[in-house]
């Protein structure tokens, strides 16, 4: 099984047209019924939301959902695999519908599920408040971080995306790019080997600036929600990083810091009532659960699944394609300038480059895509050294203390003009 | 997560070591030797995802993953260890704190990744003969003592990169295939690790040494 989400507009087209198939009627019925089911689990959790004691009841309910979903998407992939719509279909094509399976599912989850305990929303408050005051504190060099990179600026633009997407491979596919445009910068620079001992600081550096809202919630949701089997290798390895970074800035100290003036970090931490760690929850194992338990847990219902219509289910699939592929995220290649056959001797790795250099599927542009290629070729621009943006814009590596109330107007000038840009794309 | 992992015989394996030990100079190197002929431009340093030939005719998947070596990163250690099935543990051989260091991780691995987890010691820049501050045979009986394979590196000359890795494949597969096959023996040689680690760690040498364990 290869953990490299499949490119994104095959995923769920691919998913779809197998399932308006006549032979995957019953599938589809499957399908909603567990959706279903799972409203009604949501809605046990709603009623106990208010109780003062019942957030851990609450959690627990929540990993009793992840758990189901994590057993469907399992068991329903696995119908895939013999199922008459699917003959024939290609690995990719299995892949690829077991990925908009989950997106499906998840999309549709989503409300229930992601951040759904008030202690929950009040620890990724504290979190955010706490990166915001050390934003004003931490410089890369309290990071041992010699030398920054202007390509950071769209890592943190990547990183601050996975609150756009409700699927939890989108929300990863975001991390990932992060991820991967900090590795770009790394590995060509003089002065680093590019391992961890380089990768980490940056990555908690960028994590810091970009102080995505809900970290701790979205962290949470990938690891109960993106497939077990996907969440493996490379994407596994990123992933753990993240995690590892938001746990740093929870927790850091003064002396976690290099020649950091203590007394003025515990005063600016004081003052903003942020000094004392954020506390993250280890985050839970997934426990496996035995197939026998699984359906034990999730009992067949016991009125007879409402028929669906072919009509109907085509129309709830078209209106759910309709609003769905276009908010994907690109992935970012590995390597600058499109360099391909890094590592690749076994078929678990991620994203080659080449197939979506390739991508003969995809049938328009997305403003998405053309930020992507834009992004990977002013990272190849930077590691070369000729990124001079700078001059063109005289804000992009302002510090809050550089601005000056003059600047106001001009900021507010450059920013309808970039708002009316994006959206004149977005739309072109 | 570790059990879709099993599927393709594919193994979790993180590399522990002080900053500036070499560790990524071993990954580095383990990568380049595979590619020798082809010259990759820019290698990721960070993650690897290697398939290794075994002696018998099998094959297992690495997936080695460094983490960060500095002080400062210390109390994150679990969120990497948790669940990885091997740690190769990194120490300069110039440098004693960096052996310290390895100790202090050893300390932890066992309380909180249990003694399931295979250990291997690398004790690296051994090119470094006339700086060196940890004798081999230090290294060696306390890598014995923890029931760990020992490896004297150089990722700058080449020498045993290959082998530690290619041992800790050996190992690991070894050690799953003879949970599958539910204790039978199995044939293949490995050296030390394997089958000798998962038993007993002598305790009298986990008392406090170094003094840096958190």
């Amino acid at each position: 099984m290869s953990s490299s989400p499949a490119p994104a507009v095959l995923t769920f087209q691919t998913f779809l047209e197998k399932m308006r198939q006549p032979s995957a009627g019953a599938l589809v019925r499957d399908v909603k019924t567990f959706i279903a089911s799972l409203d009604d689990d949501a809605s046990t959790t709603t009623t106990t939301v208010d109780g003062e004691d019942d957030d851990d009841g609450d959690d627990d309910a929540i990993l009793r959902v992840a758990r189901r979903v994590q057993t469907f998407l399992r068991d329903t992939e696995a119908t895939f695999e013999r199922h008459p719509a699917w003959r024939g279909a290609s690995m990719a094509e299995l892949d690829a519908s077991g990925e908009g399976l989950e997106k499906y599912v998840m999309t549709k989850a989503h409300a229930g599920v992601f951040a759904r305990r008030r202690e929950d929303r009040a620890r990724d408050e504290r979190l955010a408040k706490r990166v915001e005051t050390l934003k004003k504190i931490i410089e890369p060099k309290h990071l041992d971080i010699g030398e920054c990179s202007a390509s950071w600026a769209l890592a943190e633009v990547e990183l601050g995306k996975m609150n756009q997407f409700k699927a939890p491979r989108d929300k990863l596919v975001c991390v990932l790019n992060t991820c991967r445009i900090i590795n770009n910068t790394l590995t060509t620079r003089q002065g680093s080997d590019g391992g961890a001992d380089d990768f980490l600081p940056v990555l908690i550096y960028v994590a810091m600036r970009a102080n995505p809202g809900r970290l701790e919630s979205n962290l949470k949701y990938i690891q109960r929600f993106r497939g077990e089997s996907r969440l493996v290798s490379e994407a596994a390895y990123f992933f753990t990083n993240l995690v590892s970074a938001a746990r740093f800035l929870g927790r850091c100290a003064a002396n976690d810091f290099t020649n950091m003036d203590v007394e003025m970090f515990e005063r600016v931490m004081n003052e903003d009532g942020v000094l004392a760690s954020v506390d993250l929850d280890e985050d839970e194992e997934i426990a496996e659960t035995p197939v026998e338990a699984a359906s034990a847990e999730n009992p067949p219902p016991s009125t007879p699944p409402p028929q669906i219509s072919v009509e109907e289910m085509s129309a709830a699939l078209s209106a759910l394609e309709g609003g769905d592929t276009s908010t994907t995220p690109r992935e970012i290649p590995k390597n600058a300038g499109g360099g391909v056959g890094d590592y690749a001797t076994d078929d678990d790795n991620l994203h080659t480059p080449t197939s979506r250099a390739a991508a003969p599927y995809v049938p328009w542009r997305t403003t998405e895509d053309v930020e992507a290629e834009g992004a990977t070729q002013l990272t190849a621009l930077d590691v070369a050294g000729n990124l001079t943006l700078s001059s063109d814009y005289k804000f992009l590596y302002a510090k809050v203390e550089d601005l000056t109330v003059g600047d106001v107007a001009r900021l507010l000038h450059d920013y309808k003009g970039l708002a009316l840009q994006y959206e004149s794309l977005s739309r072109g | 997560m570790t059990g879709a992992q099993s599927a393709s015989n594919a193994f979790k394996v993180v590399l522990l070591g002080e900053g500036r030990v070499g560790k990524t100079s071993l990954l580095l190197r383990y990568v380049e030797n595979t590619f020798s002929e082809t010259q990759t431009p820019t290698v990721q340093a960070t993650y690897l995802s290697k398939r290794v030939a075994l002696e018998n005719d099998g094959a297992a998947t690495l997936n080695v993953w460094d983490t960060a070596g500095q002080e400062r990163f210390h109390a994150l250690g679990p969120i990497y260890y948790r669940d990885a099935d091997a740690a190769v543990l990194v120490y300069d051989i110039t440098d004693s704190d960096s052996f310290d260091r390895v100790k202090s991780w050893v300390k932890e691995l066992r309380q909180i990744a249990g003694s399931e987890i295979s250990l291997a010691v690398c004790a690296n820049k051994s090119d470094l003969e006339r700086a060196r501050k940890v004798s081999q045979s230090d290294g060696e009986t306390y890598a014995k003592s923890i029931g760990a394979a020992f490896f004297s590196t150089s990722a700058k000359a080449d020498k045993g990169v290959a082998q530690a890795f290619m041992s800790v494949a050996t190992a690991l597969d070894a050690k799953r295939g003879k949970s599958a096959a539910g204790g039978g023996g199995a044939g293949t040689k490995t050296s030390g690790v394997g089958r000798s680690r998962s038993l007993k760690i002598a305790e009298e040498e986990m008392k406090p040494r170094g003094g840096d364990c958190c």
